[in-house]
């Protein structure tokens, strides 16, 4: 049944699981050795944001960058935050026009964490992403957007350097309501 | 100052067939001109430090 539901309707499991705030589109587990990770049907005009969490990733080699692309659009990036880690201050981290959105870091024994709010990104129009990354005890903590005026379907999670073992990346709706 | 790698130590670390690209359910080894370009693409980075205590 369609959400938003009526007075009178007789609701199956289904619909309750539909109207719940998060709505799980997609749970992609990653493979052996692999540089990238291309997820397809993972927006659509279903729902307008979505969240991305990526958990359980070990990596070959600790402290590479994670990036974030819709796929196919390797430019025209923007962001800025902060990269943190227990070995030293905080830094500035931003990117002007830059091939991917970096967000987080690598690490090995499973370290490996993203959690990456999208908006937009089947819409047609610029797509704003704000994120959490860590791995250990460095963490990046990014807001940004990629100008576009493309809807996407697909996106890639990627290594700057080194592979990714393992792990899943779950990829969730925000229920339009 | 950290050491950087080069193309000589990356290509001991990540042989040409063992990195591979995925999409979606399908994982298949880097072509070796793909391998190439992402061998190259990681010459000069610094190698990583020793981690924080986790």
């Amino acid at each position: 049944m369609a959400f938003p539901y009526s007075s009178g309707n007789v609701l199956t499991a289904a619909d309750l699981n539909q109207s719940s705030g998060l709505v799980l589109v997609k749970t992609q587990t990653v493979g052996s050795a692999v540089s990238s990770v291309t997820v397809t049907g993972a927006f659509s005009s279903t729902f307008d944001n979505y969240r991305i969490v990526m958990a359980g990733v070990d990596c070959s080699a600790t402290n590479n960058n994670v990036y974030f692309q819709l796929s196919g659009l390797t430019t025209q990036y923007y962001f800025s935050g902060i990269y943190v880690s227990g070995a030293g201050a905080p830094a500035n981290h931003y990117g002007n026009n830059v091939p991917s959105f970096i967000c987080g870091r690598t690490g090995t024994v499973a370290a490996t964490t993203l959690v990456l709010d999208v908006m937009s990104p089947n819409l047609g129009q610029r797509t704003a992403m704000q994120s959490v990354g860590s791995a250990n005890l460095q963490s990046f903590i990014v807001n940004g957007f990629a100008q576009t005026g493309t809807a996407f379907t697909a996106f890639v999670i990627g290594l700057s350097g080194g592979t990714m073992t393992g792990g899943k990346i779950r990829v969730y709706g925000y229920n339009n309501g | 100052m950290a050491e950087i790698y080069t193309r000589d130590e990356l290509v001991a670390l990540y042989p040409d067939g063992t990195v591979n690209v995925q999409v979606d359910d399908d994982v298949r080894p880097m072509t070796t001109d793909e391998w190439s370009e992402w061998i190259d693409g990681q010459v000069g980075q610094e190698k990583p430090a020793d981690d924080p205590p986790a």
